[in-house]
C-alpha cells in the first residue's frame, strides 16, 4: 500500500526528475535512517516547488483559457455566478451578524476562561415551550456561596453591565450611549485601555469615571489627550473621562443593542448583606481548570440549577438555539448551491466534449484539461462570491436594521478580514467541490470517440450523474424550503396574530398619582381612582379611558398571579376599572364587563378569560359561566364575564387572566401606580402636556401622566420573530430559485444536445407537443424522486425543528404538500422554458446543419 | 571592464555550480547539497537544489546524464550533472565582479581572515 501511495504521490514530481528524485530519496532516507513518511513529505514538497517554479506560465495560459471560455459563454457563466452568489450571499449575510455572536472569541484577555454562571428562570407559558422567557439571574445566597468557597475560580464577579444613554454637558451634542462595568468586571476581563487609565474604586461616590471607545475617540473628539481629567456634565453627577478602551471593544451583554460610545464606571455587587435575584456571575477560571470540573463544583456548592457556560454562550443562552438554527438553514442552502453549481458545470463540460476531445487528441496532458475547468468554476465561484460581497456590504445598513437589536452591535460589515477569510475559503472549498466531479468527466472524455462522434454518430450525449444531482438538489431545496416555510409561519404567526385587543390608537398611560395608603374601597383612593377616571374621560379626543393598578397589554410582566398558583396554573390577575375591555377593544364572550358601581361598591365580582373558564371549568359552554362562583383568597365571587383571550406580549401564549374590580383588596399590588388604558379616536395623538396639566390641576400638585402607544411597546417582542420570519421566508425563496435553477440546466442541456434527434422526431411526425412534453419529462423524473425523498428527509428532521416553533405543527400535512406544489410548479416552469425550444427546432435546418 | 553578456546568476545558482565544479564526477543534487551545507553553512532544501539544476541546465550552464544504476535491489540510476563551459564562464564572472566590488572593503578583509 505504501510503495502503491508513493508511487502515485511521485506523479507529482515531473517526468524528468521522477526517477532520479526517486533515488537520491531513497538513498538518503537508508542514510538518515527515515521512514516512507519522510519520503512522501520530500516527494510532495519537491515536487510541489518544480511544478510551481517552472508550470507558471502554463498556470497563466489555463487561467486566460478559463476566463476567455467562460466570456464566450457569457449567458452561462452569468447564471451560474449568480446562483452561487445567491448561496454564498445569503451566508456571508448571515455572518456578519452572527460570527461574532456565535464563533468568534470575544475581545478579551484568554476569553477561553471566562464563564458565566446562572440559573434560569422561566416565565410565561410552561405548556408552550417556545412561549416562555428565560430570565437569568443568580440567586444571592448561592452568588455568596460561590463566592466563598468555590475553587475552580481566578476571580469571580457579578455581572454589572447595563446601557445608559445621556447627553453629557461638554462632550458633545449626541447622547454617549454607555454601559455600566465596575472596575472589577474590566480587571476580570483583563481589559486595558490603550490611552488613559482604568476606573479607579475610590473615585465611585464622587463622579462618573468614563472609557471611551478608540473608535467614538477618534471619530467625536478627534483622538485628541486634552479630553481626559476635565470634569463634564452636571455638577451634582460630574464626568471624568479617565482613558480610551481599546480597539474592537464589545461590553459583555446582550442588553446595549447598540454600539456603544463609552463604559461608565459602576460599584460592583459586593455579595454582602442583600437577597433576592442578582445578575449572573462572571468568572475566571483558574489555569487549567475545566469547564466540566468547574461545573461539578459549582453544582455541589450551589446547586444542580446553577449553570456554568462559557460567557460567550452565556451572554446569548436565550437566543443561540435560534442561531444555530439559522447556521444549520444556511449551510443547507450553500449546499444547494454547490449542488447546483455541479449541475451546472456538469452540464457545461459534456457539452463542451467536442473541444476537449480535440485537445486531448492534439496531446494536452489530462492535468491541464482538469486544471482549466477547475479555475473555470473558480472563476464562477470567485465572481459570484465578489458580487454577493459588495451587495452584502452595500445593503449592510439596510440589513442591521432588520436584525435583532441583540445581536446588532455585534455585526460587522462584509470586508471584515476574517470574513473575508471565511469567504475566501468557502469560495475555493465550492469550486473544488463542485468542479471536481465535472472536471474530472472533461478529462476522461475519449478524443477518438468525440471526433467520430462529430461525423455521424446518432447517439445521444447523455448527462451521467446529473440526474442524481438534481434529485439530490430537490430533496435538499425540498428539506430546506419545507423547514423554511414552516419556521416562517411560525414566526410571522407571532408577528400578524391578533393579540386578542386593538393595539391602534390605543395608549398605556402611567399616571404620576398612585393611590394612597388604607383599604382601597373608602375615600380617599376610591376618590383618586374616580378623578383620574373622571380626568381622562374629558381629554379631548379620547373615546373611552379606564383605569387599571396595571394593564394586561404592552408590558410582559405585569399583573399578579395568587389566585392562579392556588388553582396550580400559571396565570395572571389584573385590577381594572370600568369599560376596560370596551377600551381595550377585547371581545367580551358572555356576561359583561365592570360596571362603574362595581367599582365604587369593591363588588366581589369576576371576569375571566377565555382560557381561564376552560382551566377551572373544563368543557362548559362559555354563556353558562356568567353567574357561577368562584373561590378568591378565601371568599365567594361572582364571575359576571368571560372574556376573549389577550396576548400579554406578541411572543408568549395567551395566559389564564382574571379580571377583578381595582378597588377590592385582592387586586391591590405592591407598587402604588395606577395606570390608565386610553383610546384616541383614530389617527388622534396624546397630548401629553394637556393630560399632566389637567391632572396636576385636578390634585393640586405635580404628578402629570406620560402615555406610549401600545404598538410601539411590542415592537421590541416582535423584532426578533420579524427578523427570523424575513431571514427563513428568504431561505425558502433562495431554495426554490436555486433547485429551479438546476432543473433549467439540464432541461436546457437536453434541448441543446438533442436538436438532431428532434429534427428527425418532428419529420418523422411528431408534433412540437410531444416534444415539449418529453424534454419536460425527461428533466421532471428525478425531481420526483428527489421530492419523495425530501419528504422523508423533512418528516425525520421536524422533530428537531419543533422546538423552535409557535403555535405550529412541523408536520402539518397541508404545509407539506403545499410546498412539494410550490417547488414541482416552480421546476415544472423550469424546465418548460428551455423545452418550448425543442418544439421551435426547424427540422430542415437541423438535418442540413448535420 | 566589458559589460556582461551572460544573464546574471543568482546566489543559490553560484553556489550550486561551485559546489557542482568541486565535486566533479560525483556532483548530483544529494551530494551538492551536502557540501553546500558543509562548506557555506547554507541549508539549501531539496526542492531549491533541483529547481536550480533545472534552471540551470535550460539556462546551459549544465549538463546531466542517468549514472549507472545503484547496486541494490530496484536501485535505479542518479542523475549526474557537470559543468558546460559556459557555466564555467559564469561563475568566473560573478566570482571576477564580486571580488572586484569587494576589494579595498571590510567585506574582503573578514572574508580573506576567515579563509
Amino acid at each position: 500500500v505504501i510503495d502503491g501511495l508513493l508511487r502515485w504521490l511521485q506523479q507529482l514530481v515531473p517526468a524528468n526528475w521522477r526517477a532520479a528524485i526517486a533515488q537520491d530519496l531513497d538513498d538518503e532516507a537508508r542514510v538518515q535512517a527515515r521512514g516512507a513518511i519522510w519520503i512522501a513529505w520530500q516527494t510532495i514538497q519537491i515536487g510541489t516547488k518544480l511544478r510551481l517554479a517552472f508550470s507558471a506560465g502554463a498556470l497563466w495560459f489555463d487561467l486566460w483559457y478559463a476566463a476567455r471560455s467562460l466570456t464566450r459563454a457569457r449567458w452561462f457563466a452569468i447564471g451560474a455566478a449568480l446562483t452561487f452568489a445567491l448561496g454564498i450571499g445569503v451566508n456571508i449575510a448571515v455572518f456578519t451578524v452572527i460570527d461574532r455572536v456565535m464563533f468568534r472569541p470575544l475581545p478579551y484577555a484568554e476569553p477561553d476562561r471566562l464563564v458565566q454562571i446562572h440559573s434560569t428562570y422561566v416565565v410565561g407559558s410552561p405548556s408552550d415551550p417556545s412561549g416562555a422567557v428565560p430570565q437569568i439571574h443568580i440567586a444571592f445566597e448561592k452568588a455568596a456561596a460561590l463566592n466563598a468557597r468555590a475553587q475552580s475560580f481566578e476571580s469571580l464577579v457579578v455581572a454589572s453591565t447595563y446601557p445608559v444613554k445621556e447627553t453629557i454637558r461638554g462632550l458633545g451634542d449626541l447622547p454617549l450611549r454607555m454601559v455600566t462595568m465596575s472596575p472589577e468586571e474590566i480587571a476580570l476581563l483583563g481589559i486595558r485601555p490603550i490611552a488613559g487609565r482604568s476606573f479607579t474604586s475610590s473615585q465611585l461616590r464622587r463622579e462618573y469615571e468614563l472609557l471611551i471607545t478608540t473608535e467614538t475617540w477618534r471619530a467625536r473628539f478627534g483622538g485628541s489627550h486634552e479630553i481626559f481629567g476635565a470634569r463634564y456634565g452636571e455638577a451634582d453627577a460630574p464626568y471624568r473621562v479617565v482613558g480610551v478602551l481599546p480597539p474592537g471593544f464589545l461590553p459583555p451583554t446582550s442588553a446595549a443593542r447598540e454600539r456603544i460610545d463609552a463604559v461608565r464606571a459602576t460599584a460592583a455587587d459586593d455579595l454582602s448583606g442583600r437577597g433576592g435575584l442578582i445578575q449572573p456571575l462572571i468568572a475566571r477560571l483558574r489555569p487549567g481548570t475545566t469547564l466540566a470540573r468547574a461545573r461539578a463544583e459549582v453544582a455541589a456548592i450551589a446547586g444542580s440549577d446553577v449553570q456554568v457556560h462559557f460567557l460567550q454562550a452565556g451572554l446569548f443562552l436565550v437566543f443561540r438555539s435560534y442561531l444555530w438554527l439559522v447556521v444549520v438553514a444556511v449551510a443547507l442552502v450553500w449546499l444547494v448551491a454547490a449542488v447546483n453549481l455541479t449541475i451546472l458545470l456538469l452540464a457545461r463540460g459534456q457539452s463542451r466534449a467536442n473541444e476537449e476531445g480535440v485537445r486531448l487528441a492534439l496531446g494536452a496532458p489530462a492535468g491541464r484539461v482538469v486544471r482549466s475547468s477547475l479555475f473555470e468554476a473558480a472563476l464562477v465561484c470567485g465572481t459570484g462570491a465578489a458580487a454577493a460581497l459588495l451587495v452584502c456590504y452595500l445593503a449592510g445598513s439596510a440589513m442591521l436594521a432588520i436584525v435583532p437589536g441583540v445581536v446588532r452591535p455585534f455585526a460587522v460589515d462584509a470586508f471584515d478580514v476574517r470574513l473575508l477569510g471565511l469567504t475566501l475559503v468557502a469560495t475555493l472549498f465550492s469550486a473544488v467541490a463542485a468542479g471536481a466531479l465535472p472536471a474530472w468527466r472533461r478529462a476522461r472524455v475519449d478524443p477518438l470517440e468525440t471526433l467520430r462522434g462529430r461525423i455521424g454518430s446518432t447517439s445521444t450525449p447523455r448527462l451521467r450523474g446529473a440526474a442524481t444531482l438534481v434529485m439530490l438538489q430537490a430533496a435538499l431545496g425540498l428539506v430546506l424550503t419545507v423547514g423554511a416555510m414552516t419556521t416562517l409561519r411560525s414566526f410571522a404567526g407571532i408577528v400578524w396574530r391578533d393579540p386578542g385587543f386593538l393595539a391602534a390608537d390605543l395608549y398605556h398611560v402611567t399616571v404620576g398619582y398612585g393611590y394612597p395608603d388604607g383599604p382601597l374601597g373608602q375615600p380617599p383612593a376610591l376618590s383618586r381612582v374616580d378623578t383620574v377616571q373622571r380626568v381622562a374621560s374629558s381629554w379631548p379626543n379620547v373615546q373611552s379611558a379606564s383605569v387599571a393598578t396595571s394593564l394586561p397589554v404592552g408590558l410582559g410582566f405585569g399583573g399578579l398571579d395568587h389566585f392562579w398558583k392556588t388553582v396550580g396554573v400559571q396565570g395572571r390577575q389584573f385590577g381594572v376599572g370600568a369599560g376596560m375591555l370596551r377600551t381595550l377593544g377585547t371581545p367580551l364572550i358572555a356576561g359583561r364587563e365592570f360596571t362603574p358601581e362595581d367599582i365604587v361598591r369593591c363588588e366581589r365580582v369576576a371576569v375571566i378569560s377565555e382560557r381561564g373558564t376552560s382551566v377551572l371549568w373544563p368543557g362548559a359552554d362559555p354563556q353558562s359561566i356568567p353567574g357561577r362562583d368562584v373561590t378568591i383568597a378565601g371568599g365567594r365571587w361572582t364571575v359576571v364575564g368571560v372574556a376573549a383571550d389577550i396576548r400579554q406580549t406578541p411572543v408568549w401564549s395567551p395566559q389564564p387572566t382574571l379580571y377583578l374590580p381595582l378597588t377590592t383588596p385582592e387586586a391591590r399590588r405592591s407598587s402604588s401606580n395606577l395606570y390608565l388604558a386610553v383610546r384616541m379616536a383614530p389617527g388622534a395623538a396624546p397630548d401629553e402636556a394637556l393630560w399632566t396639566a389637567t391632572l396636576d390641576h385636578a390634585f393640586g400638585s405635580r404628578g402629570g401622566a406620560s402615555a406610549e402607544a401600545v404598538a410601539d411597546m411590542s415592537l421590541p417582542w416582535l423584532q426578533q420573530p420579524r427578523f427570523y420570519a424575513a431571514l427563513f421566508g428568504t431561505l425558502g425563496i433562495v431554495a426554490l430559485l436555486l433547485t429551479a435553477a438546476g432543473v433549467y440546466a439540464v432541461a436546457a442541456f437536453d434541448v441543446s444536445q438533442r436538436r438532431r434527434e428532434m429534427g428527425i422526431r418532428l419529420t418523422l411526425g411528431a408534433t412540437a407537443r410531444n416534444l415539449v412534453s418529453a424534454v419536460c419529462q425527461r428533466s421532471l423524473r428525478p425531481l420526483v424522486a428527489g421530492v419523495a425523498a425530501g419528504l422523508v428527509a423533512a418528516w425525520w428532521g421536524g422533530q428537531f425543528l419543533q422546538s423552535f416553533l409557535v403555535e405550529v405543527d412541523v408536520h402539518d400535512p397541508w404545509m407539506q404538500v403545499g410546498v412539494v406544489i410550490v417547488l414541482t410548479l416552480t421546476a415544472v416552469v423550469a424546465a418548460w422554458l428551455p423545452a418550448l425550444r425543442a418544439g421551435r427546432v426547424n427540422p430542415s435546418e437541423t438535418l442540413r446543419s448535420s | 571592464m566589458a559589460p556582461v553578456q551572460t544573464p546574471l546568476l543568482g546566489e543559490v545558482e553560484q553556489l550550486v555550480l561551485l559546489a557542482a565544479l568541486r565535486l566533479g564526477d560525483e556532483a548530483y543534487a544529494v551530494s551538492i547539497r551536502a557540501l553546500i551545507l558543509e562548506e557555506a553553512g547554507v541549508d539549501l532544501s531539496r526542492g531549491t537544489i533541483y529547481v536550480t539544476l533545472e534552471r540551470l541546465e535550460r539556462k546551459g550552464y549544465v549538463t546531466s546524464w542517468f549514472g549507472d544504476p545503484q547496486a541494490v535491489r530496484g536501485g535505479k540510476a542518479r542523475r549526474m550533472c557537470r559543468l558546460k563551459p559556459a557555466g564555467l564562464a559564469a561563475v568566473r564572472t560573478a566570482k571576477r565582479g564580486l571580488d572586484r566590488l569587494a576589494a579595498g572593503t571590510v567585506v574582503a578583509k573578514t572574508v580573506g581572515k576567515r579563509s
